[in-house]
């Protein structure tokens, strides 16, 4: 009898340990909401103005600080290590951008795609015999996967550098890194009737087509990535037609099977775009939004990059794959590609200032609906929802609110002052509605990844080593490089930059033409620091780097440092490095006035740019910095071991 | 044609309304269901019965002769007899056809308005086109003078689109609020008017209205013709294709109309006491 009741009770104890692992807090729910770039300055002046009630209410009801930052302060990285809850050298992404040191191409630090490895090619088709791959570059234990092992439901949608889907969610929604149709990060199209458009030359994310108007109609063609089953790499193709009215500033668009008609300013609906792989029965779908610019003088008409349609997807951008169909049909197709707002097309413009807020406030609007029907079937668990408005807009129109800025117009300026404040006021509406869902055991955490800081000064980093005897011009007469180091003499190079923070020594042995023995690295890294720490920009008359970190000072080494820069440089704020350095690109000139419209940035010294950490009560775990955010998410949950010791120890 | 039209609306109407509550995929099932039930009531009545029981009894007994003697001569002339027994089967099976082709052309004609496209919702807008009869046009290829006057609930959102080549003029129109609503559409002082429902419901939906003729009366049934002599060739408006979930699958309503039609009409052929 006495054996009975012992059994009984180390059952009982069993069972119970067993359901300490399996549901943590059952029905508890924690909602986080990701804004990319809210910038901690802006949010305290603007609570102070009275003007983000809701995020004033968390401020007093939870707590309301600016959140350290990584190391470089960029998106992917930043997002990466609030996953992870790991550093850069864990995770192994160190910038947007890496370079393969092999090549000396960069590359997009997050995912690679491979084409099938098995095919059957007669002549000059192939046929597949499996599918590509996608793979992440991230590596380390998302925090989300920590709660399914204990039994709590997670949702993750958009988060960034999480493409492909992790597949470790209940329901998962890629966001910053997924591609478009045609693998990039975003390339629009402009199809013109004005065969001198950008004096002829080719556009930097995106492409303009010449059109001809015959009797008032257009016929061109849509342009997708390679046929998968042609060894020539053509391109795919779809059809459209454009009617045009030459009287009335409108037009007809037949696309496919759909019709719409358009009145010069006005934006399509996503219309799938069905392309001809010349193969029966196979086909790759696609979908794009129209936007007619004009029709007289000449026809413009921009169609955005051609997006993974979400009913029918050509890559992943779901976990489970129809989670995604799902959320369509619930409030409609939506943007897939990670970074909606086309920027490319204001920088380039392709896009005005006005047409690319339309466009911004379309993409916003979408990714609003959504949250609402998500938010509405939220019924416990965890909740990661990411909106990354505030911070592409933050980049296009920072200068507005910016008298300082070179580029600053004060004719036209002003009127854009307040768009950035009117997207916080907008943010502090959804916070406001997710206030209103909660139940008051009930956690909502709100997060940025990094702050946000004019871009006044362009830095040439590849120029600056240049002239500093770091780095060598093949041909020392053309002055200049235009990407890729297709003027650098790898010979008589020590050190370049790639990436929006990153240098990176050429090391024999490491890089296929390195110069500079292993035992010498440090040197030469420590001598670069030195000098780029007293570099003084001649316009400001300040120093244009305030931080420059080893690598081995900040991250740690699990295996990634192959592909982690020597140098991680802080800018001073108002400076940062140039988008040619970033590429391999080599200018005239050390310092340039940055005129572009891209005019706001946060990849400089990450002390000048924290983010934000708002919560509705008193955290049970402190987060000062992003790393820690994950771990105080699993703490309310009770879970108190993130991230685990065998990851953070790799 | 339009009386028989006009009769069969109404029928039509009257015989779907109990089912508009109900979701699509269900409507179409109880549809399905009467269907399969009165193909398999016409195919007792006009088919021979007994030669079908027969011919398929002598199917199977030459399938049966060709895995007995599989090895001899015999398999062969087996086989020529499955072959002519089953030409016998079809020519049998296909006597019901002229019964039931017309009825279930127009049957199908008809249901398509109702389960073959989604209703307009507050908030969407649509594609409007007019075709010009090439008679109405102006000497010398000119602009035809065409208006479009909406009800309120419809706003007329862009200026008129003239494709010459097309004969057709086009606007985009929104809708504000549910309802059905009738668009006025004037050609040198003709006016026609062509029906749009904005509703989420299941209902008759007309895609499009047609200068009248025995084929557009035959196809597009749902509304009534324009006049044959009229500056008007056609009026469309867009509404978007309904695709029903069946099994994980989006399918078109017809394919899931015939799919349980067919599943009905087998599993009830023994209780109604018909050879198929």
């Amino acid at each position: 009898m006495t054996r009975r009741v012992v059994l009984a009770l180390i059952t009982l104890v069993f069972a119970a340990a067993a359901g300490c692992r399996g549901a943590v807090h059952p029905g508890k729910r924690v909602i986080v909401l990701g804004f990319d770039g809210l910038d901690y300055e802006i949010t305290r002046a603007l609570i102070e103005q009275g003007r983000l009630p809701n995020f004033k209410r968390l401020a007093s009801t939870g707590g309301f600080a600016p959140l350290a930052t990584t190391i470089p302060p960029q998106s992917p990285v930043a997002w990466s290590t609030f996953m992870t809850g790991l550093d850069p050298g864990r995770h192994g992404i160190f910038d947007f951008i890496h370079r393969n040191p092999q090549t000396m191409v960069p590359y997009l630090s997050t995912t690679s795609t491979a084409p099938s490895p098995r095919t059957i090619t007669v002549g000059e088709w192939q046929f597949p015999l499996t599918s590509g791959s996608v793979e992440s570059l991230r590596h380390g234990q998302p925090f989300w996967e920590v709660l399914e092992a204990r039994g709590v439901e997670t949702t993750i949608i958009r988060m960034p550098a999480n493409f492909p889907p992790s597949g470790s969610a209940t329901r998962e929604l890629s966001g910053m890194g997924t591609p478009d149709l045609l693998g990039t990060y975003g390339t629009f199209s402009l199809y013109t009737s004005d065969p001198y458009a950008f004096g002829g030359l080719p556009l930097s994310g995106g492409t303009w087509y010449p059109v001809e108007v015959h009797d008032n109609v257009v016929r061109a063609q849509l342009h997708g990535p390679p046929n998968p089953f042609r060894t020539t790499g053509e391109a795919v193709t779809a059809d459209f037609t454009l009617y045009v009215d030459t009287e009335r500033p409108v037009a007809k668009l037949v696309v496919g099977g759909e019709e719409r008609v358009l009145a010069v300013g006005d934006w399509t609906g996503w219309l799938p775009v069905d392309f001809d792989v010349r193969v029966p029965l196979q086909g790759l779908r696609g979908m794009a939004r129209f936007y007619l610019k004009s029709v007289t003088p000449d026809l413009q008409l921009y169609v955005s990059p051609i997006n993974i349609d979400p009913v029918t997807p050509a890559l992943p951008v779901s976990s489970p794959a129809a989670y995604g169909a799902e959320l369509a049909a619930a409030t409609g197709r939506f943007y897939t590609q990670g970074m909606p707002e086309d920027t490319q097309a204001l920088k380039q413009g392709v896009l005005s200032r006005a047409e690319f807020l339309a466009q911004a406030r379309l993409a916003g609007d979408e990714v609003r609906r959504q949250y609402q029907h998500v938010l509405g079937g939220f019924n416990g668990g965890m909740l990661f929802y990411y909106f990354g408005n505030v911070d592409q807009v933050s980049h296009m129109l920072f200068r507005a609110r910016d008298p300082l800025h070179p580029a600053y117009d004060p004719a036209v300026d002003p009127q854009y002052a307040d768009v950035i404040d009117t997207l916080y006021a907008g943010l502090d509406r959804i916070v406001g509605d997710t206030l209103a869902a909660l139940g008051g055991g009930d956690t909502l955490i709100v997060l940025s990844d990094h702050g946000f800081a004019p871009w006044r000064r362009k830095f040439h980093l590849n120029t600056w080593l240049k002239e500093e005897g770091f780095l060598t011009l093949a041909n020392p007469a053309r002055e200049d490089d235009p990407g890729f180091f297709g003027n650098v003499d790898w010979s008589r190079t020590r050190a370049y930059g790639v990436g929006l923070n990153g240098l990176y020594i050429n090391v024999r042995g490491r890089e296929r033409t390195g110069v500079v023995a292993p035992e010498e690295r440090a040197r030469v890294r420590d001598q670069i620091a030195a000098r780029l720490l007293a570099t003084i920009d001649p316009a400001t008359r300040q120093p244009a780097v305030t931080k420059v970190y080893t690598r081995e000072d900040v991250y740690t080494d699990a295996g990634y440092f192959d592909r982690a820069p020597d140098l991680v440089i802080g800018y001073a704020r108002g400076t940062r490095a140039s988008d040619e350095s970033a590429l391999g690109g080599i200018a005239k000139t050390v310092f340039a006035d940055n005129m572009d419209p891209w005019s706001g940035d946060h990849c400089m010294d990450h002390e000048t740019v924290p983010g934000v950490l708002l919560s509705s009560r008193r955290l049970r775990r402190l987060a000062p910095s992003l790393d820690k955010v994950a771990a105080a998410v699993l703490a309310e949950f009770g879970i108190e071991d993130f991230p685990a010791r065998a990851s953070a120890a790799r | 044609m339009e009386p028989l039209n006009r009769v069969l609306r109404a029928a039509v109407d009257a015989a779907l309304s109990p089912l508009a509550p109900l979701p699509p995929i269900a409507a179409i099932a109880v549809v399905s269901l009467a269907v399969a039930v009165a193909m398999l009531l016409v195919v007792r009545r006009t088919s021979n019965q007994p030669a079908i029981a027969q011919v398929k009894r002598q199917i199977q007994a030459s399938i049966f002769e060709i895995r007995l003697f599989n090895a001899d001569i015999r398999a062969l002339h087996s086989t020529i007899d499955v072959l002519r027994h089953n030409l016998t089967y079809l020519r049998l099976s296909l006597a019901p056809l002229p019964w039931v082709i017309v009825p279930m052309t127009l049957l199908v004609a008809h249901l398509q308005f109702y389960y073959g496209y989604e209703g307009f919702a507050p908030g969407q807008d649509a594609v409007f086109k007019v075709r010009i009869a090439r008679n109405s046009l102006p000497p010398g290829g000119g602009r035809p003078r065409v208006g479009l006057e909406a009800p309120p609930g419809v706003q007329v959102q862009t200026p008129q689109v003239w494709i010459a080549s097309e004969r057709e003029a086009a606007w985009r129109i929104g809708f504000s609020a549910p309802g059905d609503y009738e668009l006025r559409v004037t050609v040198d002082r003709q006016t026609v008017t062509k029906t749009v429902r904005v509703s989420g419901g299941i209902g008759r939906r007309s895609p499009g209205r047609y200068r009248a003729g025995l084929l557009s009366q035959v196809l597009y049934p749902a509304e009534p013709p324009m006049p044959p002599q009229g500056a008007v060739d056609a009026i469309e408006v867009s509404y978007p294709h309904r695709e029903l979930k069946v099994l994980g699958r989006r399918v078109n309503w017809s394919t899931t109309f015939v799919g349980m039609a067919l599943l009905f009409a087998w599993l009830l052929r023994s209780t109604l006491g018909v050879e198929l």
